[in-house]
């Protein structure tokens, strides 16, 4: 990442893969330790898949980034987790030109907290804002942005 | 009931900001998303914001390649790069502002190039994941042969 005053700046890049498909492509994603990433929009059955196709690469970013920010949201009263997990659902369906999109991504979040003053600390991090959505979801990059032409559920399992 | 796909993925914490992805069934080991590191080479997974960037720039290269299939066009080589730029908007919050993407196909046949002038024009509407998303972050495509 390079930051310019108040903009950063990420890379990423692919490759058409060694297969034959036209379908697979090798990620570039610099010098992180990942080993094998790859992109597959060429199988459909998933014990084929080589990768995750872009629905779930971006189903993995909003779920990422909003599992992000309700743990920063506790860390920042230094509380943290006694386990975490999150599932995000894709619905894809056709727009009015019948061309398929994501329709919506419904977002369940399962945090395991044993401390009362924990869960007291996450329910103000899910206190709803004027704009609408849970505290926490505002210092989330990534859902944020892709909202306004996505909807994006987010469930918290208290 | 109109046509409807769904798709599912889930992640469990690794450690504080590393989460593990689970992909079911698919032929991968691991893949993790690191909101910890800063240094690259420390990572161990990419960030959000990367995944998003991989998500549409796989996502435009797979419906350029299809255009091309089309029509039984094979592609040599073909390499992508996507630059994600993130600001603040104006409450103060880092957002997504825009993903510039450049699609390099080796085109070295003279009907290869007259089919990808045509795609040129459309392929992007077949991409579910740039369109959805251009609502809110301004996406640049470029195609360069």
């Amino acid at each position: 990442m390079i930051s310019i005053s108040n903009e950063i700046t990420t890379k990423v890049g692919i490759k058409l893969g060694e297969s034959e498909s036209q379908m697979i492509f090798k990620c570039d994603l610099g010098d992180m330790k990942v080993k094998d990433c790859y992109i597959d929009e060429e199988h459909h059955e998933e014990v084929d898949m080589l990768g995750p196709n872009p629905a779930r690469l971006l189903a993995l970013g909003v779920l990422g980034c909003l599992s992000a920010s309700f743990i920063f949201c506790l860390k920042k009263r230094d509380f943290t987790l006694d386990d975490f997990k999150g599932e995000a659902e894709v619905t894809i369906a056709r727009n009015e030109k019948g061309f398929l999109r994501i329709k919506k991504i419904d977002v369940n979040i399962i945090p395991k907290i044993e401390d009362p003053n924990a869960i007291k600390r996450a329910r103000q991090c899910l206190k709803q804002v004027k704009d609408g959505g849970s505290f926490f979801e505002q210092y989330c990059i990534v859902t944020q942005s892709v909202r306004a032409g996505i909807d994006v559920n987010v469930n918290i399992n208290l | 009931m109109s046509e409807q796909l769904k798709t599912k993925v889930g992640l469990k914490q690794e450690e504080e900001m590393i989460f593990k992805c689970d992909l079911g069934q698919l032929k991968i080991q691991n893949l993790y998303i690191d909101e910890k590191h800063k240094q690259e080479t420390e990572r161990i997974g990419p960030s959000p914001a990367k995944l998003l960037a991989l998500s549409v720039l796989g996502c435009l290269a797979a419906s350029f390649t299809f255009c091309l299939q089309k029509k039984d066009f094979t592609l040599s080589n073909l390499e992508g790069k996507a630059e994600v730029t993130i600001a603040r908007n104006d409450k103060g919050f880092w957002r997504v502002k825009k993903i510039d993407i450049i699609i390099i196909p080796k085109v070295d046949d003279p009907k290869m190039r007259k089919r990808v002038d045509q795609c040129r024009k459309f392929f992007e509407q077949y991409c579910i994941i740039s369109e959805s998303v251009r609502n809110g972050i301004d996406l640049n495509v470029n195609l360069e042969y």
